[in-house]
Order: structure tokens, then sequence, then C-alpha cells
């Protein structure tokens, strides 16, 4: 189905709160979330005669935002790359009744701490929206690829929360237990 | 499998349960469901997703995201140039000029080509509905692509262009030649940069330092260097397309 036929009002009912989350979890801040929100529908729009598959609009919208924004990151640089440090070691302990008691803000920010490698399919998995091979496609790496970085991008994830949550200046986060010793070798 | 390669390959089992029927998970799910072990890894792993996935959910998106998402739907695809009360009267210019060329000397038909490749491109640039053909790449990139298809790449971009970083490109065909498009964005405008070989436009009589104009409701500049002629457009005004180049 070409892109005429493609509802668009549907598609930014479906999609638009994910795909800004997306977003923002490549941007780092909500004003470039928005951009590239925009502009991936703004694509869909003007482009969108590409789409012959209906039922791909969402992968379509993902994948457009995500090149958008290596497009724009290779010219700009507006969207600075903190590395971290490489998390090796034990899988910490985290249980979801704590990740519940969280504030959200913690676990985005989180999030953010990771390198891209790993935050990008962590939270496309997170937003549940695309598979691990659509997730794949939208990277343009093997699918091993994905489920390494996704297994490590969890893990470091965890390590980030835990460690801030033995920081007894940080605010709001809620304590956790001491981490057991090493369970498991990092993947 | 493993115990080890089945929460290798379960990792990647979203949690609202959409990857059940992956062939790609029957196998390790199997094992989870002969593995005590495995299988209460498995619950844990799939609880602490979900509470991230919720978390993750419930990050607030701008309230007036999907108002302006939905409102896109009517700048994204202008009213055709030619409806416009500005390109009524820079189309009725092209035509006269074009018929006062057509009975002059050559030097008036080498002008009459000058306005019409002013207007061309002026055209070209107003075409959201199929702008560019290329994104996403460096300079070097876009000059690859642009000798692919036939594209003048050898282009000297002034420094506040040249510090914008190209966007998008394309190339345009007019009258035979291939003419070089870029696009550059600055905050919420956009401004295209046409590059062609000087002898292709020997009417156009400007030197390096850039000559302003205005067509309809954008601002045009033209110039010339190293045997190329440049002419950008921008919906702006003059003051602001002269701030950029």
């Amino acid at each position: 189905m070409a892109v005429e036929e493609v509802d668009y009002e549907q598609a930014v009912a479906l999609y638009h709160e994910d795909l800004h989350r997306f977003a923002h979890s490549l941007a780092r801040n909500s004003a470039d979330a928005s951009d590239l929100t925009q502009e991936a529908y703004c694509r869909l729009l003007t482009k969108g005669q590409q789409l012959h598959d209906r039922t791909k609009v969402k992968s379509w919208l993902f994948t457009t935002l995500y090149r958008v924004f290596l497009g724009w990151k290779r010219h700009e640089r507006r969207f600075p790359h903190a590395e971290l440090s490489t998390v090796e070691g034990e899988l910490p302990v985290l249980t979801p009744d704590l990740v519940d008691k969280m504030d959200g803000g913690i676990v985005t920010d989180a999030l953010q701490e990771l390198d891209e490698h790993h935050r990008t399919p962590l939270v496309l998995f997170y937003l549940q929206n695309l598979s691990y091979r659509e997730i794949a496609e939208l990277l343009d790496v093997p699918v091993g690829t994905v489920m390494s970085r996704l297994s490590r991008a969890k893990m470091i994830l965890r390590a980030v929360i835990t460690n801030r949550g033995a920081q007894p200046e940080v605010g709001n986060v809620i304590p956790l237990p001491q981490q057991p010793r090493p369970r498991s070798k990092v993947l | 499998m493993n115990r080890e390669e089945a929460q290798f390959i379960l990792s990647a089992f979203r949690p609202n349960g959409a990857d059940e029927a992956d062939p790609q998970f029957q196998d390790a799910l199997a094992l989870a469901k002969s593995d005590p072990e495995l299988a209460r890894w498995f619950a844990a792993e799939q609880a602490l997703d979900r509470a991230f996935a919720v978390k993750l959910a419930g990050r607030a998106v701008p309230s007036g995201l999907h108002a302006q998402l939905l409102a896109a739907r009517f700048v994204a695809r202008p009213v055709a140039w030619w409806r416009r009360p500005g390109w009524l009267a820079a189309a009725a210019s092209v035509v006269l000029l074009g018929m006062v060329a057509g009975g002059w000397l050559r030097q008036r038909a080498q002008e009459a080509a000058v306005v019409d490749f002013r207007g061309a491109m002026a055209v070209v640039a107003a075409d959201m509905e199929d702008h560019a053909d290329a994104w996403g790449m460096d300079t070097a990139g876009y000059k690859r692509w642009l000798l692919k298809h036939g594209g003048t790449a050898d282009f000297s971009l002034p420094a506040g262009l040249a510090g914008k970083g190209i966007m998008a490109c394309k190339v345009v065909e007019w009258r035979g030649e291939k003419v070089t498009m870029l696009c550059f964005k600055s905050g919420g405008e956009h401004l295209d940069l046409f590059v062609v070989n000087a002898e292709t436009l020997p009417g156009f009589k400007v030197g390096d330092t850039p000559v302003f104009d205005v067509a309809g409701d954008m601002a045009t500049a033209a110039w010339r260097r190293e045997g190329k002629v440049y002419f950008a457009i921008g919906g702006m005004d003059v003051a602001r397309l002269r701030t950029l180049l």
C-alpha cells in the first residue's frame, strides 16, 4: 500500500510517543527528540511513497528516525557522546519491585549513561515495538550482534543503577542490597 | 543448546510476549520448561524487563507534539508553487522575459536562460514531496554520491554553509545539464544551493561576491567561483540569507 493510503493520523496516534522516547534516548534532550520525531513523520509525508507495505510503517518510522539522527550527528555534532567506562564483573542484582519503586527519571537517566551501541537496541527492546530481527535491520547489524548487545546492555544498565544506589549523595535512589559474589561471566 | 546459550537467546525475548511465535526462541523456551533453574531465571528476567519497560513507557512526551505532527500535514505538502501568488508573479516574469528573449540576440537568450534557470531551480527548491535523493552522509560521501550520479562535486562552499554541513543532496537535470543541489538546515529554516558549471550559464553575470534577490517569498543569492555558478535559495528574507553565506 502506497504512502497516500497510509493513515497518517493513525501512524501519529500509534507511534509518536514511543518514537519520541526512542529519539530522546538518542539525542538525550527533549527538544532534539521532538525535532527527530517531526522529521521522521515529515519524511513519511514526503517520502512515504517508498513504503509499499502498510504493515511496515512502524519499523519504517523507527528506521527513518534513526537514520536522520545519524545524519544530523555526523553533520552537526549536536549530540555529545559520552562513553561509559567498561563495566565488567558480575551481573548486579535488581528486583522488579525495586525498579517499580524507582522514579522513572532514574531509569531513563541511567539509560543515558550507556554508550550508543548498547543504549539504542536496549531502548528499542524495552519499547517493545520491534523484534530483535527488526532491531537488527534498523541498526544494520547481524541478529547475533543485537542479542549480544542486549545481553550486555542489560548488565550495564543494572550495574549503573546499582552503583547509583550505592552512592549516598545521589538522591531518590532506592538503596539496594549488597551485591553477591560474581555469578557469571559477562557475555 | 545449554543453559547459558538459552539465556543468551531469551535475553532478546520481549516481555510483552510478542515473540512467542518466533521459531528462534522455541528451543530455548522448551529448555526453560524442562530446566527449573532456567525457568526461574527467565521468569525473573522477564519481570525485570517488564519493570524497565514500564518505566520507559512512562517517560513523558511533550504535550504539543501530537498536534504539531498532525499539523505537519499542511506544511509538509505545500500548496503547488503555481498556485502561490508570489509564484504567479515569478512565473509571469519568466514567461514575459522568455518571450522577450526569443526575439533578441544571443546575449538576450543567455539572459533568458539565466531567468529560466533561476525559475526552474526555485521550483525544485519548493518541491517538498520529492526534495532530495541522498541523506545522512558526510561531505565526502555526498561528493561520491554526486559524482556517481553525474552531478558537480568539486564545489566550494561559503564558510557559513560549510560550517552547517550538508543535510541532503540531489542531482537535477536542466536543459540536459546536470545541476547539483545541496540542502542545508539552519534552525527551522531550509536553504538549497544549486551548483552548475559556469559555461552552462554564460549569461549569469555574477562575480565572487553574492548578488542577492528575491523570488516570490524566497530569498536568493548567486555568485561565481572557480568555474562554477552558485545559486542559493531559501524561504527567508535577504538579510537572513546574507548571514548564512
